[in-house]
């Protein structure tokens, strides 16, 4: 049976509703205009889970571009340059909103955006007659609802399948680091560019732009059943991240060699440890199963713990004069933190 | 962006056509095109952005038959919402292509208009790469400098959330609320970074240095997580705020270009945090390793502040030379 990819099912659900917007518009619009068409492309291009909320969005923003374009009109439509000019005014101000959100263009700044680019839709068909506004408001209406039931009849998202597809590239490249970390420990002279690569990839996924982690999650109006679980999930799997970043900072500081010997082994232990969880769980979420269990949940953490606390001084004053104990500590404690959040993430997950 | 805009509408002025809207509007979209790379691949990413939206709002616009129209709006709308969403940088370019075959197909013109229309689009086209390879001598020169401080300023509004959530009660209940925030803040920055990674070598010890300023700040943010009574920053609040406050600061003076880095008022509010840590938390807590934690932190923040290769590109006289 042929199996689809999401990029494949989004651009088809999108093709098939424009097509059929087109169809209808065609033999049944109520205006002699193409706005039908135009609003349903613009409301299908919502993210996951949010069709409803973000569809309304849409059809309020062109609404709202109607009147104003029709207030715009009375005083310049004997003056076409400077109606362009105003236009143009409009759509700079939302760019520079846009840019100031961010320095790239993605699907989210199309939103700011989409205000002035609907203004110049509007001008394209422009209103003689309150009549005709009438008309034009229901072809919205129907442009924008055949818009939302497309995305829910066509290709329907299953949630559940795409959080999991979407949130399984970012620990895989969480994994990746923390092998490239052992081997920092393990093989000190290799190549330091090795984990900096690492490091890039997870970053690299976790930009909204790259379509690889499910930003969709956080958005306005979000399946308000689903939501509250997915963005537990994705919160702790956030906190992960942020805990092995942190970690390159504390790896790229010079210890004194002799204070780290005896405890390389223990961290060694816990980064592996940490790591088959990891994995555990990406396994589950690729496959949803669970291949194996580990069975030392907590010994090496207390085993790292206590060898800490054999070499650093047991009072925490002196600390102070002993930045390296520190570093050591704040090592060991994000160890456990990791730890911490990958048992919440494994309790998380449905048997 | 607005000397694209002043000449696209001289161009409107002067040809004065019908379809002249559609030259001032291609050169407002098209001027939001960027690959973020060299010259070379941005004005070939926009020509062939003009080119083929002229082409396809050509065969949109001459009045197909219903049924060829819907054949071809399909095939187009199919590979330009998959390219869109298959490599999401040519988000804007895909979808600039297909939000004009949707108009055109919808605005059906004579051969003449129609070719008038696709005329227009490649003018538009034409005026954004005139003042992309005209301005780009300059943008050059200035974007490396100007993307450190756009990173600086990312860094601080992301320093800014993260004591957000220590200083605010409502923190544990309206958890996703601040943590929507940290995450789009930690987006801003690590999209700055891509785009850092872009401008070679001139930056790549001070990009080091900025990346270890996140490194350390993750690093005192998981503390609001961490402590599990939240109540125990109410008891080094004021603390907490004044600290806040001085690396806002610290922050504002790299960001201005300031010749010479001052953290003396920073490293003297840390000191009473370490004496308020010694004298109150360090008793309460439930936890005062996490807080001994986050003195590290900060110390490693203000050494890392300090660093040559961070004050050297911020200041005024140390223009990174590309």
């Amino acid at each position: 049976m042929l199996t689809l990819t999401y990029s494949q099912k989004y651009a088809l659900r999108i093709a098939i509703t424009v097509t059929v917007v087109l169809i209808i518009n065609y033999y049944f619009a109520f205006t002699e205009q193409g706005i039908m068409v135009a609003t349903g492309f613009l409301v299908s291009q919502t993210t996951k889970g949010t069709s409803f909320r973000q569809g309304g969005f849409f059809l309020l923003t062109i609404v709202a571009a109607l009147f104003v374009f029709s207030l715009l009109a009375v005083f310049f439509i004997e003056r076409p340059l400077q109606l362009q000019a105003a236009l143009a005014f409009i759509f700079i101000i939302s760019s520079l909103l846009a840019w100031k959100s961010s320095p790239t263009f993605n699907k989210a700044q199309l939103r700011l955006l989409i205000f002035s680019i609907l203004l110049w839709i509007v001008c394209l068909f422009p209103v003689h007659h309150y009549s005709v506004m009438q008309n034009q408001l229901i072809d919205l209406a129907l442009g924008a609802g055949i818009a939302i039931l497309g995305k829910h009849l066509i290709f329907p998202v299953k949630l559940g399948d795409e959080f999991r597809h979407d949130v399984t590239p970012v620990l895989r490249a969480v994994a990746d680091y923390s092998t490239a970390l052992i081997n920092v420990f393990l093989t000190p002279h290799q190549d330091p560019n090795a984990l900096t690569q690492k490091r890039e990839n997870i970053e690299k996924i976790l930009l909204s732009s790259s379509n690889n982690f499910p930003e969709w999650v956080y958005e306005v109006g979000f399946n308000p059943g689903l939501r509250s679980g997915f963005r537990f999930f994705l919160i702790h799997v956030e906190r992960l991240t942020e805990l092995y970043l942190s970690l390159d900072y504390l790896t790229a500081y010079h210890l004194d060699t002799v204070s780290l010997y005896d405890l390389i082994p223990l961290l060694v232990t816990t980064l592996k440890e940490n790591q088959a969880l990891l994995q555990e769980i990406i396994e589950y979420l690729e496959k949803k199963k669970i291949t194996t269990t580990s069975a030392h949940l907590v010994e090496d953490i207390l085993a790292l713990e206590t060898a800490l606390k054999q070499i650093t001084p047991t009072s925490l004053d002196l600390f102070d004069l002993s930045p390296d104990y520190l570093v050591l500590t704040a090592f060991a404690h994000t160890q456990k933190a990791i730890r911490e959040i990958l048992l919440q993430l494994g309790k998380a997950l449905p048997v | 962006m607005l000397l694209v805009t002043v000449t696209a509408l001289a161009a409107y002025f002067f040809l004065n056509t019908s379809q002249s809207a559609w030259l001032v509007w291609t050169a407002l979209l098209l001027a939001h095109i960027s690959s973020g790379e060299n010259l070379f691949k941005q004005l070939q990413l926009i020509f062939f952005t003009g080119l083929i939206a002229a082409l396809t709002v050509f065969i949109a616009g001459c009045g197909l038959f219903i049924i060829l129209l819907a054949v071809c709006l399909f095939v187009f709308t199919l590979f330009c919402m998959w390219v869109s969403e298959q490599y999401p940088q040519y988000f804007l370019p895909a979808f600039i292509i297909n939000f004009f075959l949707v108009l055109a197909s919808s605005l059906p013109l004579h051969l003449g208009a129609n070719s008038e229309r696709s005329i227009s689009i490649l003018l538009g086209t034409g005026i954004v790469i005139l003042w992309q390879v005209v301005c780009w001598p300059y943008s050059k020169q200035s974007l490396a400098k100007r993307l450190i401080k756009r990173t600086l300023l990312r860094l601080q509004r992301l320093n800014q959330d993260i004591f957000s959530c220590y200083l605010q009660e409502e923190f544990p209940t309206q958890l996703y609320v601040y943590e929507r925030r940290l995450h789009q803040q930690k987006n801003q920055v690590m999209r700055c970074f891509a785009l850092l990674q872009t401008q070679g070598k001139c930056v790549t010890d001070c990009t080091k240095s900025l990346a270890a300023l996140y490194d350390i700040m993750l690093g005192y943010a998981s503390i609001r997580w961490q402590e599990t009574d939240h109540s125990t920053f109410a008891l080094c609040a004021e603390e907490l705020k004044a600290l806040a406050k001085e690396m806002d600061a610290v922050f504002q003076q790299l960001i201005k270009g300031k010749d010479k880095l001052n953290t003396a008022m920073l490293t003297m509010k840390l000191t009473e945090f370490e004496q308020h840590f010694q004298t109150v938390l360090n008793v309460t807590a439930r936890e005062p390793l996490l807080f001994l934690l986050f003195i590290f932190y900060i110390k490693s923040f203000i050494t890392t502040l300090n660093t040559e290769a961070l004050t050297r590109s911020f200041s005024t006289s140390g223009e990174p030379s590309c």
